[in-house]
């Protein structure tokens, strides 16, 4: 069973911090570190290999110090190869550009029975990445999966969607993203860090995958702001208990509900 | 000079991180309150190869660095301050260490396996009732009789008494013990693995004792007498009569982390004290970090934070140049100041911390609820000299600098 | 000029055909036959598989079959499905994805959209043909215009992998679907203390929930409110002891009113409320209990 897993380094937005007279992101002052659907989705991998016979290949676009120590952690959490498509801006490239080196990947170096990725990435959330591949290489798309199972013949995935608890079934190859709640991944231990030390990053040339690279034309990423009414009331005595009561049970006799 | 850690070293840092978040920092206040550290965690530890971090991989370990060893710890204690739980980490990687490096093969290959996967205890049993500074002085005595030692004696303020009894394999201490002569000295005393417990059942002559200390309760500290307690020959650890230098070294490599568990928890109470800082309002919605008194004080406190943290490094560094790598030009007796130097530091400088942390929180901090306590108190037994007393460490130093015929008068 | 719908729920259709207002006729594509049904009329041509049921795979053969070059805008909701639905089309037709738009210029050629988990908004020039997958309320229309709907079923066979749909279990009323939704967050301290939460919330006749750590670290429910779980949209969202972390607060944007009580006044959920108390929920909640009681016995 071959896996591949291609993987995003994203901005830890857990870390976000902007600048208070721009407005912009401090880039400088956020770290970055592997999407954490991405993490789980080699964890899914890894589960997969653990069980019966597989091989796992993780790629990234990059070129960064991060993104050598992205594959290396990966290696540390146990894939059996790991591929740098070189190129100095990835968060600029398009999407379906990204899905599209991700297909020349695949052609050149698969195929590949799975290809399990992340539901989205930390910092976009687009999550389009997933039906990109899908309809570029033909495969069906198990999506969003929180919970994966595989019987040795056949993937069986559920997913938690807006309306719903969807159940899928269905045989490699195919294309299958999961949750962050798919599972928890392992944390390496010193001896699997030691022998990822050994491991090679092997790096290809951007070109050899994609024609030409176009570029999002981003103006401008600021702090978003969700325009709220921001009444507050703090509680500094017992009058105020009565105010705030009395502030909540109107706005709910407003909208019909008392 | 290069004062960065290695990747593999960041890797490992942010793994032992990625652990503590996921399974310490939600257990350590229970830990401290409950005055237990439940053995499914130190079961994790040990799966996660936490116990054998410096142990070779012959017997089980993970074949690491000690400079590794000392920030497994560090991070322990930053998620764990009140340090019950890094303590328990320290003294089972230093103490088999420093077997591995003097015991004999038949001991190593028996204990260290267990020890790496969380079944066994293996900590140290230096101290007595009339002292433990003193270990010339000790008074356990051990007798050769018919090939097998027969131990006799009180040991006082050891951590691990009753974790020793309650482990599935058991476990025990590398303890000294006068061979030859009870005189006051350092020629007769010898070093023995002693296993009140092993393979799940307990040995005769062995009366244990629980105290109940007033901090960092997750881990026991305890006394217990040996009546006529039998230790066979393949445990005598080192030479005949040379345990006083054996178990000098396992000090200084049980120190190192002993600072790094300071430094650890000193991080924490930092860090925990900046987001009061941060947030804190008075005198008119003035928050408490625009007080230039307070950001004086913090400057110097972190400035000592980090002096105490390179002590450490530097004497984790040197421990392996000297015992991993045993470079050339490199002697035991190397590690004796800098290892003093971070043990004296580091407890010190976390108990100015905590003091100045919990004067920032104001009543606030006098609560059980703000848990800031905790780590004063747990880094405290360490000012007051637990694995090492502050003073000795002065005297160490001081001796070294002026050089020993002069400190004698 | 001619834009592509995709829905796979009614209630998204108001927010996706105010594309009229800008001159684009719109056409609907959809894998759910009843949706197809119920809002041809709203639409010029209507697209939906024979095959009803998230088949990936029979849902690209419903876009093969479908002339994309006519269209300048293709459109999706910003709803999981959605977001998957645009990254299909992208894949056919290489045009690029703009995800979770929140507003768009359709002369100027710009939009915004979310990014950093709903932290921030990326300002971005686009080229057409564009898809784009919008949230609620960018392109709301009241009353959408009404076009001759003519149906066009295409055929896309059997799908190979087999999938199952069941409605969620909801314990008591439903908070996707609630008017009224209390919500609980870190500031509890029990599982026993979350009854006053499901008290208030039978009061009003509305749902419960709660925060991702009290269901998915302390099991105290079972779902919960946020980017990864629940994604509400009531009349009023009340939530007592949460910060308003943005992966909760991403699940709760839809609400109409939010209403926040914490007694931590830096949390990030006061600069999200249109109404907030800085108090002890403990204090605060019983009270609300009580006074409500009160006025229903009036």
């Amino acid at each position: 069973m071959k896996i591949l897993v291609p993987i995003k380094l994203s901005l830890d937005t857990s870390q976000i911090k902007f600048d208070e007279s721009t407005g912009e992101p401090i880039y400088e002052a956020i770290p970055k570190k592997i999407s954490d659907a991405d993490k789980c989705a080699i964890e899914e991998a890894l589960k997969i290999k653990d069980k019966y016979q597989g091989a796992v290949t993780v790629v990234t676009i990059g070129s960064t110090k991060d993104h050598y120590r992205m594959l290396r952690d990966a290696y540390a959490m146990g894939v059996d190869e790991a591929y740098l498509i070189k190129y100095d801006s990835p968060e600029y490239i398009p999407a379906n550009q990204v899905a599209n080196i991700i297909k020349s990947f695949f052609e050149k170096h698969g195929p590949y029975d799975v290809i399990l990725m992340g539901q989205w990435s930390n910092d976009t959330h687009s999550s389009s990445l997933q039906g990109m591949l899908s309809s570029l290489l033909n495969y069906p798309l198990m999506p969003n999966v929180d919970k994966l199972d595989f019987d040795g013949t056949f993937f069986i995935g559920s997913s938690n969607m807006e309306d719903g608890t969807y159940t899928f079934k269905a045989k490699p190859p195919l294309i299958i993203s999961v949750s962050t709640e798919a599972n928890l991944p392992r944390i390496p231990t010193l001896k699997d860090i030691l022998r990822a030390k050994k491991m090679p990053i092997n790096e290809l040339n951007i070109s050899d995958y994609i024609e030409s690279i176009g570029k999002l034309d981003i103006v401008k990423v600021s702090r978003y702001v969700v325009e709220r009414l921001r009444n507050i009331i703090k509680i500094e005595s017992e009058d105020d208990v009565a105010k705030a009561i009395d502030m909540i049970v109107n706005v709910l006799k407003g909208e019909g509900l008392i | 000079m290069n004062f960065e850690f290695s990747e593999e070293e960041e890797m490992f840092r942010d793994s032992v991180r990625e652990f503590s978040e996921r399974y310490i920092q939600p257990k350590w206040v229970e830990v401290d309150e409950s005055n237990k550290i439940p053995y499914d965690l130190i079961k994790k530890m040990a799966d996660q190869g936490l116990f054998g971090i410096p142990i070779s991989e012959e017997y089980g370990g993970m074949g690491g660095t000690y400079v590794m060893t000392a920030i497994a710890v560090e991070e322990v204690a930053y998620y764990d301050p009140a340090v019950a739980i890094a303590v328990y980490l320290l003294l089972n990687n230093g103490w088999p260490y420093a077997l591995e490096l003097f015991g004999s093969e038949e001991a190593k290959s028996e204990i260290l396996p267990k020890v790496v996967s969380g079944e066994a205890f293996f900590g140290i049993a230096s101290t007595e009732p009339q002292g433990g500074s003193d270990v010339a002085g000790i008074k356990t005595f051990a007798e050769k009789k018919d090939g097998v030692w027969i131990l006799n004696g009180e040991k006082s303020y050891i951590s691990g008494v009753r974790e020793v009894t309650e482990l599935p394999m058991g476990g025990g201490w590398f303890l000294v013990a006068k061979t030859g002569s009870l005189e006051w000295g350092h020629r007769n005393i010898t070093a023995f693995a002693v296993l009140p417990k092993w393979n799940g059942k307990l040995k005769d002559g062995f009366k244990p004792t629980i105290y109940e200390e007033i901090g960092r309760g997750g881990l026991s500290t305890g006394g217990f007498i040996l009546e006529n307690f039998e230790v066979e020959d393949k445990y005598v650890i080192g030479e005949l009569n040379k345990g006083f230098y054996h178990v000098m070294e396992g000090f200084n490599l049980a120190r190192i982390l002993v600072a790094a568990a300071c430094v650890g928890s000193a991080r924490w109470a930092l860090d925990a004290a900046m987001e009061w800082l941060r947030n804190r309002k008075l005198f008119q919605d003035r928050r408490l970090s625009s007080f230039q008194g307070i950001q004086f004080k913090l400057a110097e406190l972190y400035a000592d934070l980090e002096a105490a943290r390179l002590f450490t490094y530097k004497a984790a560094w040197l421990a392996d140049k000297i015992y991993k790598e045993k470079a050339e030009g490199y002697n035991p007796k190397d590690l004796n100041i800098p290892v003093a130097l971070a043990k004296m530091k580091a407890p010190e400088t976390a108990t100015r911390i905590y003091e100045e942390v919990l004067k920032w929180h104001g009543a606030y901090g006098y609560t059980k609820e703000s848990n800031v306590y905790r780590g004063w108190i747990g880094t405290f037994s360490y000012t007051i000299g637990a694995e090492g007393a502050q003073n000795i460490m002065r005297i160490i130093i001081a001796r070294d600098l002026l050089g020993r015929e002069y400190v004698r008068g | 000029m001619n834009a592509l719908i995709y829905l796979d729920d009614s209630n998204w259709a108001n927010d996706a055909l105010g594309i009229v207002e800008y001159g684009y006729t719109p056409d609907l594509v959809t894998h759910d036959v009843r949706i197809g049904e119920s809002l041809k009329s709203y639409f010029h041509k209507v697209y939906y598989s024979s095959k009803d049921g998230f088949h990936t795979d029979l849902i690209i053969k419903l876009f093969k079959s479908i002339d994309l070059n006519e269209y300048k805008v293709i459109i999706t909701p910003s709803t999981q499905k959605g977001r998957i639905i645009a990254g299909i089309v992208s894949g056919l037709t290489g045009y690029t994805v703009y995800s979770d738009v929140v507003s768009i210029d359709f002369n100027g050629n710009t939009l915004e959209r979310l990014v950093y988990g709903g932290l921030g908004k990326a300002q971005i020039k686009f080229e057409y043909p564009v898809i784009i997958t919008i949230t609620k309320g960018v392109l709301k229309i009241d009353s959408p215009k009404t076009y001759e709907g003519h149906v066009e079923v295409v055929d896309v066979g059997e799908s190979v992998m087999e999938v199952e749909y069941s409605v969620r279990e909801a314990v008591g009323v439903d908070p996707t679907k609630a008017d009224v939704v209390v919500g609980a967050g870190r500031g509890f301290k029990s599982r026993e203390d979350l009854n006053m939460v499901e008290e208030l919330s039978n009061e009003l006749n509305g749902a419960w929930s709660v925060t991702r750590p009290l269901s998915a670290d302390y099991g105290w429910c079972s779902h919960w409110i946020g980017i990864s779980g629940l994604i509400i949209n009531p009349k009023v969202y009340i939530v007592f002891g949460s910060s308003g972390q943005p992966h909760h607060m991403l699940g709760a944007r839809g609400s109409k009113v939010i209403i926040a009580v914490n007694k931590d006044e830096s949390a990030p959920i006061f600069q999200e409320c249109d109404y907030g108390v800085v108090g002890d929920l403990y204090t605060i909640l019983p009270k609300l209990i009580e006074k409500i009681r009160e006025l229903k016995k009036l």
